[in-house]
């Protein structure tokens, strides 16, 4: 269905998202991209639009994890058929690095990494998320297969923490440390345990982690929004 | 045995169940006990501020408080603030870890990740606490969603109630998950207790 593409359509598709309105997202990409919107433009006016203030609303305490999991896999969603298309066209997103994540071996909870990975994509971020009860092999092949930048570790659980050093000190014994930034999350997941370890920064959220990373490498939103 | 002085066992609704349980087995009559309400649990945000508020309102009331709380999510800022307060908590990430004791949990979790723990009390609150406190009554279809990597349900058990065994297991078949039951006791709680003041442990 050909629709107007204006202020007021990208402001539906955040709606969507932050809605978790899977089948509204999906359709009103459709109909966008039939009506002539560029991918670029609809994800970023639109669905990180949503997602972060789907971010700071869980946060605050607003909204609870049904919703925050409903957004998310609604970003995913409408995400997944505006990459396609912006591969397809030959342009780029613009990307600030690329970040694998995963959950650590041990913990199966996929929620809130879930949501910080939608939160990194939609601010700039190129993610791959490697799922949940990942091995260190595992992250370490993924970092060296996707020529990463940033390794992302979350976990809610206690246990498996320090499998989180252990990834950390992988990565020093077989040289790739210095090319790859450390950011970790989750619940237990405290300052001075980062430290300890040997991580870069801590996410406490997923509003938290883009700030963290964008510290991390290097990227001035400020400066890119003064000069356009 | 060495009589403990005044003291204040500050819980959780969560296993207030099992912790009057030990003082009244143990005949501890010198220890108190108050709890914040189970439901903090969905706000772990809250509890380092909630258990300074209990603190701070007793502490000309006993000789000694204790905190009987694991970390419960709160990122070491639980610690953080009890440090301030001069006050020492049971080592743990969360009830459950003492509740199973230290080494059956880890042993529970290396075996299966995927592991939902319920106490007695939150197998007869599952659905306000559970359920319609994640507001999955508004969204039951993210119950599978929020569940989906979870393998089964494993009921510590205080005692082995009949009543309450089936109302854990009721909740186990809403999440679609497999039901298991270890009878704990009151886990860890009695002999962090009685190491504290030396205390003796009725069999």
């Amino acid at each position: 269905m050909a629709i107007k593409i204006d202020e007021a359509y990208f402001e539906a598709l955040a709606d969507s998202v932050i809605d978790g309105e899977d089948e509204d997202c999906v359709q009103l990409v459709n109909d966008g991209l039939e009506s002539g919107v560029d991918p670029l433009e609809a994800v970023e006016k639109g669905l990180a639009k949503g997602i972060n203030q789907v971010g700071v609303d869980f946060g605050a305490g607003v909204i609870f994890l049904p919703e925050l999991a409903m957004a998310a896999d609604t970003m995913k969603k409408g995400a997944a058929i505006l990459d396609e298309k912006i591969r397809e066209s030959g342009a780029e997103r613009m990307s600030h690095g690329t970040i694998v994540i995963g959950t650590i071996k041990g913990d199966i909870h996929d929620i809130g990494k879930s949501v910080v990975a939608a939160v990194l994509q939609a601010n700039g971020y190129n993610v791959v998320d490697i799922g949940i009860d990942v091995s260190i092999d595992t992250f370490i092949q993924a970092l060296e297969d996707n020529n990463a930048d940033v390794l992302g570790m979350s976990t809610l659980l206690t246990l498996p923490l320090m499998t989180m050093g252990e990834v950390i000190e992988r990565l020093k014994e077989i040289g790739m440390r210095d090319k790859i930034k450390v950011i970790v999350g989750g619940c237990p997941v405290t300052q001075e345990f980062a430290d300890e370890i040997g991580a870069d920064a801590v996410g406490f959220d997923a509003q938290d982690a883009v700030v963290k990373l964008d510290g991390l490498m290097g990227v001035n939103r400020q400066a890119a929004i003064a000069t356009g | 045995m060495k009589t403990p002085k005044s003291t204040l066992l500050i819980g959780c609704g969560a296993v207030a169940h099992e912790i009057v349980s030990m003082i009244e087995h143990n005949g501890w009559d010198n220890l108190k006990i108050q709890c914040l309400p189970a439901k903090i649990h969905n706000t772990p945000q809250k509890i380092p501020e909630a258990i300074r508020q209990k603190i701070r309102a007793n502490r000309d009331r006993f000789d000694e408080i204790l905190v009987l709380f694991g970390d419960c999510g709160t990122a070491g800022i639980l610690d953080k603030v009890l440090k301030e307060e001069g006050v020492e908590r049971i080592p743990g990430a969360h009830c459950y870890e003492v509740l199973a004791g230290y080494g059956n949990f880890a042993e529970m979790m290396e075996k299966e990740p995927g592991s939902y723990f319920l106490t007695g009390f939150l197998a007869r609150n599952f659905d306000r606490l559970v359920i319609k406190g994640n507001r999955l009554d508004k969204y039951p279809q993210m119950i599978a969603r929020i569940f989906e990597n979870y393998t089964r349900v494993v009921y510590l058990a205080h005692t082995d109630d009949p009543e309450t065994k089936k109302l854990a297991e009721a909740a186990a078949k809403t999440l679609g998950l497999n039901f298991e039951m270890r009878l704990v006791g009151s886990g860890a709680f009695p002999d962090f207790v009685a190491a504290k003041w030396n205390l003796d442990i009725n069999p």
